[in-house]
């Protein structure tokens, strides 16, 4: 049977499927209703069962029996969950220790457990990939937050099979981001792409912050943090909270305690939110918020970013927070990717300009897509191999593996450091680099590998006004008031190793090249090799 | 990497017979996760599982590559039978209709046509097949419509029977039936050669032999024309019959369809064998080989009749020369006749008066020897007489001035000798 492998983000409030397509592109699939994003959500009313979007379009109506946001309850167990039980969200109790809901269905009371709703969901999904490719599902790639326990995954791995998915992987977020930007994934010979990234996703109901690091192509996860108070619903409660009072202010009606009407408020402040994001200004219109009242308003962008001004402060505290424990500075990120809808906010993006001003920060996939499209892309990667392989590859005894702690690197002529394995590097790793020159009429050459070490991070300074500033390097060469972060330096603390190379032919200088090979295996063993290219006269040498 | 350094010699301290030092081992690794994804994780795990090193993982893994893509290439050389793209009018046929499609363009065979093979299309029939058989198409959620199958199978029954698919062939509207245009200026090969290649399908008799080039021989080219001029054809116009023979309740009708067809069928036919001969004709009058043939045939009549008429002007010169001669050979006999007979007359008339001047001289030398009488003879007239009656005897004897002028001078001697009398006793007695 022709294998057709999907990729899903299997989002707390929205998922979406991708698929890689012939042309070698990945397509994210539209539902039914023509939503590329469809929503977590699973709803009963009277006799029928809902999913996704039709799911979400009667929430206000039934929101006693439209269960959301079941993804962050997966293997949980009951007491580990609060549970809001008031006449906006349905009821919980307990079943088997699981969490459950309790929901109205054909006129009966139905206990539906958290793994039985988040198949439904799933099944939802498959079905959707399905009517879309219009050919079976053989596997599929699923990705969950970073801070999900092993226990979690297993129960969504259950759930998903029980939907009829094979599923072959499960991934984290984050890694799903970077493959879809296709980060560090080209190291060739002469460039490794040794890069560490921070990777921001802003979904609907959290904010993630991943610090990756990317080394010959394999991810090492550095540093990670999460807050589920920071997140595009987060904005949209602050509209909210803003809508309510503006009603107020023209009707005289208190809607603070109407949760029916606060909802309605925010379905349409999503919609403003989303807008102002592309414009200065979007028109906000509530339909009968109270009592037959209506409420219209245009939304200025200034007034929505001065609102949520302490949400973004928020962000970059975390920020902040993150880069701190991973003990790195600003200038160490090379490359900003932004994932979910929410970081499409302008005020967002000008933010993070303060604590880096000049990294490159990239959007140029769907931000709230990149998940799918990375697990598509890793589904389609392991779309031909056998489960068991799978699994095995994913074992520990290859996944956990000794990574250097200090850059390992040669001594410039100015005696620079410079890095050829930098640290955070997974072993055993190879590198081949070049000698651009030789001297005139040499015959030896003297190579020196040394371990090295950052330069001192500098002191953390006094937040000045309107810039917030992360950390700076204090270089003599740089201007106190120069708020650009420099890219960490090194400094070589131990001799490793000496190699010569004898008996090269003479040549004037620049005319011998000499390739350098270096392999550190995982138990620390150095092996060094350089040779002349054009005469290949080489020698080898290996650590004990 | 290139690091745009120098490597610099070894420091002084070094001793020459090392090569390498190591004095520390790095920094204590940490172990952490590495993540689970991409490519470059799968080579990493590839070369744990087979505990491989880097170089022999990447040689490993090129040669698959490259294993593969000659796979990969000796698979597409399998066939491409089938795989023209469809038109999308074509797969909205009605299978009723199935007499009017195109038969090779349903299977994908609109390129080979005529020349496809029997395995070709059996191919190419089953890749059709699969792609389009009312079960595939209802699992992938497509409405039950086997229309274009129905077309598939029907193609494909028309091409499997060798008597159908001639019959196919002969109407296939794809392969044309133009005569060329014989007022075209392009190259009478290039014109003429495709026709003919297309024409031969329909040969009940192959081999057929071809247009050739410029450089055929004239048996070949006589060959072509005279096979063409026999062209025996197997073309049929039974598929165009208008109603099929069978299914009409009357006999009475069935036979009149069946006349009607057969008459049409030979009208077709004709036209066809018409056609055909219109081709051959108008290559034979256009084919610039013939020409040359011609030519040069005729040129070989030319030279012959020159050299034969050549020959005829030859032959009366040369009598015309002969004559001439004759004419001049006689002339010349007759003249030297006579100048030879005048010159005996003259020579005559010297020859006389050199006798008689002979025959005076011997008379006057007798007259002077006392007539030859024996020396102490007294010449009386009576040996006188007889003297001069013996030297006339002599005279008459001695024919001719040579004898007369050896008579005189043997005379002469004999005088000289003083022994005339017995000379000329002897003389008169040898000439007389």
């Amino acid at each position: 049977m022709e294998t057709v492998v999907i990729g899903i983000n299997f989002g707390s409030t929205n998922s979406s499927i991708a698929v890689l397509a012939p042309n070698g592109h990945f397509n994210v699939i539209a539902n039914a209703d023509g939503e590329r994003m469809i929503p977590s959500a699973v709803g009963f009313q009277g006799d029928e069962e809902f999913c996704g979007t039709q799911a979400l379009q009667q929430a206000v109506r039934n929101p006693k029996n439209t269960l959301e946001g079941f993804r962050k309850l997966i293997g949980k167990k009951f007491e580990e969950v609060k549970v809001p039980s008031d006449a906006t969200h349905p009821d919980m109790v307990s079943k088997d220790g699981l969490p459950a809901y309790k929901v109205s269905f054909k006129d009966q009371e139905h206990i539906f457990t958290v793994p039985e709703v988040v198949t439904k969901q799933l099944k939802h999904i498959l079905e959707e990939a399905e009517t879309y490719l219009g050919s079976k599902v053989t596997g599929a790639v699923l990705a969950v937050p970073t801070y999900f326990t092993e226990h979690q995954r297993e129960v969504l791995t259950s759930s998903a099979t029980a939907a009829g998915i094979n599923v072959l992987q499960i991934i984290q977020e984050p890694v799903a981001a970077a493959l879809a930007y296709n980060f560090g994934q080209n190291p060739t010979k002469g460039d490794a792409q040794d890069k560490t990234a921070l990777i921001l996703d802003m979904g609907a109901s959290s904010f993630d912050v991943t610090v990756l690091s990317v080394r010959s192509g394999i991810y090492t996860i550095l540093e990670t943090a999460h807050d589920e108070s920071l997140g595009g619903s987060s904005f949209d409660d602050e509209l909210v909270k803003f809508i309510a009072a503006e009603f107020k202010k023209k009707t005289k009606l208190d809607v603070t305690g109407n949760k029916k009407a606060l909802l309605k408020i925010k379905t349409s402040a999503e919609i403003t939110k989303k807008n102002l994001s592309r414009t200065p200004g979007a028109p906000c219109s509530v339909e009968s918020v109270a009592e037959g009242m209506d409420f219209h308003a245009t939304i200025n962008r200034l007034r929505f970013e001065l609102m949520s001004n302490k949400l973004f402060a928020k962000c970059n505290e975390l920020i902040e927070h993150i880069l701190e424990k991973a003990d790195l500075t600003a200038g160490a990120i090379d490359e900003i990717l932004l994932v979910g809808g929410a970081t499409r906010m302008p005020k967002f993006q000008s933010k993070l300009r303060d604590i880096f001003p000049e990294t490159p920060m990239r959007l140029d996939q769907e931000s709230d897509e990149a998940i799918a499209v990375g697990c598509a892309a890793q589904a389609s990667l392991i779309a031909g191999f056998e489960k068991e392989d799978i699994v095995a590859s994913t074992k520990e005894n290859i996944t956990v593996t000794p990574h250097t702690v200090k850059p390992i690197g040669v001594v410039g002529s100015k005696g620079e450091f410079i890095t050829i394995v930098p640290n955070h590097t997974p072993l055993p790793v190879k590198r081949v680099f070049e000698f651009g020159q030789a001297e005139q009429g040499q015959q030896e050459v003297y190579f020196a590998l040394y371990e090295g070490e950052q330069d001192a991070l500098p002191e953390k300074k006094e937040k000045v006004e309107k810039i917030d500033i992360g950390s700076d390097d204090e270089d003599e060469d740089e201007d106190e008031e120069d708020y650009i972060p420099v890219k960490p330096t090194f400094h070589q603390t131990t001799l490793l190793a000496e190699v010569v190379l004898k008996d090269l032919p003479v040549a004037k200088a620049g005319e011998l090249k000499i390739e350098a090979t270096l392999q550190v295996d995982i138990t620390g063993k150095t092996t060094i090799t350089l040779r002349e290219k054009k005469s290949g006269k080489q020698v080898r040498a290996e650590s004990a | 990497m290139v690091l745009d350094f120098l490597l610099p010699s070894p420091p002084k301290s070094w001793s020459a017979d090392k090569t390498s030092a190591f004095h520390a081992g790095i920094t204590a690794p940490t172990k952490a996760s590495i993540q689970p994804v991409g490519r470059h994780f799968l080579a990493h795990a590839r070369r744990y599982i087979h505990s491989r090193t880097f170089s022999e993982d990447e040689k490993v893994i090129s040669e698959a590559e490259a294993a593969a893509k000659a796979a990969l290439k000796d698979d597409d050389e399998g066939g491409s039978e089938g795989d023209e793209p469809e038109d999308p009018a074509m797969l909205k046929r009605d299978p009723k209709d199935w007499k009017d499609q195109d038969q090779y363009a349903v299977l994908g065979l609109s390129k080979l046509r005529y020349r496809a093979t029997e395995d070709q299309i059996r191919r190419a029939h089953r890749k059709k097949v699969l792609r389009h058989h009312p079960d595939k198409k209802a699992a992938s959620g497509g409405l039950h419509d086997d229309g274009f199958f129905k077309c598939i199978q029907k193609a494909f029954e028309t091409l499997m029977d060798p008597v159908k698919r001639r019959q196919w062939d002969s109407v296939d509207p794809a392969v044309s039936d133009d005569v060329p245009n014989p007022k075209s200026k392009s190259d009478f090969y290039k014109l003429y050669t495709p026709v003919f290649a297309r024409e031969s399908r329909f040969s009940n008799t192959q081999p057929v032999p071809q247009l050739g080039n410029a450089q055929s021989s004239q048996e070949e080219v006589e060959g072509f024309y005279d096979f063409w001029y026999k062209f025996d054809s197997w073309r049929t116009f039974e598929w165009m019959d208008k109603e099929d023979g069978e299914g009409h309740d009357s006999r009475d009708d069935k036979r009149y369809f069946e006349k009607k067809n057969k008459a049409e069928r030979a009208k077709l036919k004709k036209e066809d064998n018409t056609r055909v001969r219109e081709i051959v004709d108008q290559a034979l009058s256009l084919d610039p080989r013939i020409k040359i043939f011609k030519e040069q045939a005729n040129k070989q009549r030319n030279a012959k009749r020159l050299e034969k008429e050549a020959a005829e002007k030859r032959a009366i010169e040369e009598a015309a020369a002969a004559k001439i001669a004759e004419e001049a050979a006689a002339k010349a006999a007759e003249e030297a006749e006579k100048t030879a007979r005048e010159d005996g007359k003259k020579n005559k008339e010297l020859l006389k008066r050199a006798v008689r001047k002979e025959k005076k001289n011997l008379k006057a030398l007798i007259k002077d020897n006392n007539y030859f009488l024996p020396a102490g003879e007294t010449a009386g007239p009576v040996e006188v007489e007889k003297q001069l009656e013996l030297l006339d005897a002599l005279l008459d004897g001695a024919k001719g001035l040579d004898q007369l002028e050896a008579v005189r001078k043997t005379l002469e001697d004999g005088v000289k000798n003083g022994n005339i009398a017995e000379v000329f006793k002897a003389e008169v007695a040898k000439r007389s």
